[in-house]
């Protein structure tokens, strides 16, 4: 009993507090702290810090073995890796699932592919934003997979990503 | 399994509860209009840092050049890309349960990016740095990279 409380403990103080907290409490003060606890709460469990860019880095190694897997195994990065759903994927899935709900329960569904900002500066052209966003998912995995998410790594992550929107958009700069 | 499908459900539902999956909170952040994303960062920040140092964990830096010139590289093209996609890796899922359908091919970027990373990643172990010209050499490599790969990107928008 002690251990299934200590297992669902912060999970049953956020999920009681999202009940029975307005939708106008969740502040990002609120909702930085219930994050924070939850990265502590996955840490006490696996030990692991939890790095997202690992799920995508572990699908495509699933996704390598199964359409090249000999090719797939003699790449160093993946060699003697056993391909399967690991923690960081079933955690990014589940993770679109509760997205999906707090959506459909008040803060917003969008159900866009072009988004209302990007609309109003390059117009409603479907292909121009898929395919930038393509390029920049296939630079933003390669670079934190380079810079392995270090802290020097992640200010020119800030860095480089304000000369991008001031490229873009233009702003405070 | 069951761990991770919870801690998911409720990551995303907290994310999307401050909309940080949302195209305009990062992008309003990054010019300085909204500052949700600084204050999400900081407060979960301060919680897991007293947090993991109650549970143990200590983490240290590792500061030797090669390092330290490949964390700059990578953050550069990653802070480019974030620029380009309007989403970091862990808010994408969250973005997409929220309806923002065009982060689904930055979702397949970034599987072809670590692939291609893979594909690379024995030449980056083999990378060595001698002296510091030589590292100075290589950051404006890395700048004239950079610049050389939001130069299609850029074109497009301009061609818009």
């Amino acid at each position: 009993m002690m251990v299934l409380m200590m297992r669902y403990l912060p999970f049953t103080c956020w999920a009681l507090m999202a009940l029975v907290l307005p939708w106008s409490a969740w502040t990002p003060l609120t909702v930085g702290a219930a994050l924070g606890t939850l990265a502590c709460w996955i840490y006490y469990h696996t030990r692991v810090p939890l790095r997202l860019s690992s799920a995508y880095a572990d699908a495509a190694s699933w996704l390598g073995f199964k359409v090249a897997p000999r090719h797939t195994d003699s790449l160093p990065a993946y060699r003697g890796t056993r391909p399967g759903a690991s923690f960081a994927v079933a955690f990014l899935l589940a993770s679109v699932l509760g997205a999906h709900a707090a959506a459909w329960l008040g803060s917003g569904y969008h159900g866009q592919w072009v988004p209302s900002m990007w609309a109003e500066r390059f117009g409603d052209i479907g292909w121009l934003r898929l395919g930038i966003s393509f390029w920049g998912g296939v630079l933003v995995a390669y670079g934190v997979r380079l810079g392995r998410l270090r802290p020097v790594s992640l200010a020119f992550m800030g860095l480089a990503a304000v000369c991008v929107i001031r490229l873009i958009y233009g702003g405070v700069l | 399994m069951k761990f991770a499908i919870v801690t998911g459900l409720l990551f995303g539902f907290l994310a999307q509860r401050a909309h940080l999956g949302d195209y305009s909170t990062l992008i309003a952040q990054l010019q300085g209009r909204d500052f949700t994303w600084l204050t999400v960062l900081l407060s979960a920040g301060a919680f897991a840092w007293i947090g993991s140092r109650m549970l143990g964990h200590r983490s240290r830096a590792e500061w030797n050049s090669k390092n330290l010139i490949l964390s700059a590289l990578g953050g550069l093209v990653a802070g480019a890309g974030v620029g380009l996609l309007g989403y970091v890796p862990a808010t994408a899922g969250v973005a997409f349960g929220a309806g923002n359908w065009d982060v689904l091919p930055g979702i397949l970027g970034m599987l072809a990016g670590s692939y291609v990373f893979a594909e690379c990643s024995a030449s980056a172990d083999e990378f060595r740095l001698e002296s510091i010209p030589v590292s100075v050499g290589v950051c404006l490599a890395g700048w004239v990279l950079v610049c050389a790969l939001l130069w299609l990107p850029y074109c497009m928008l301009n061609a818009a």
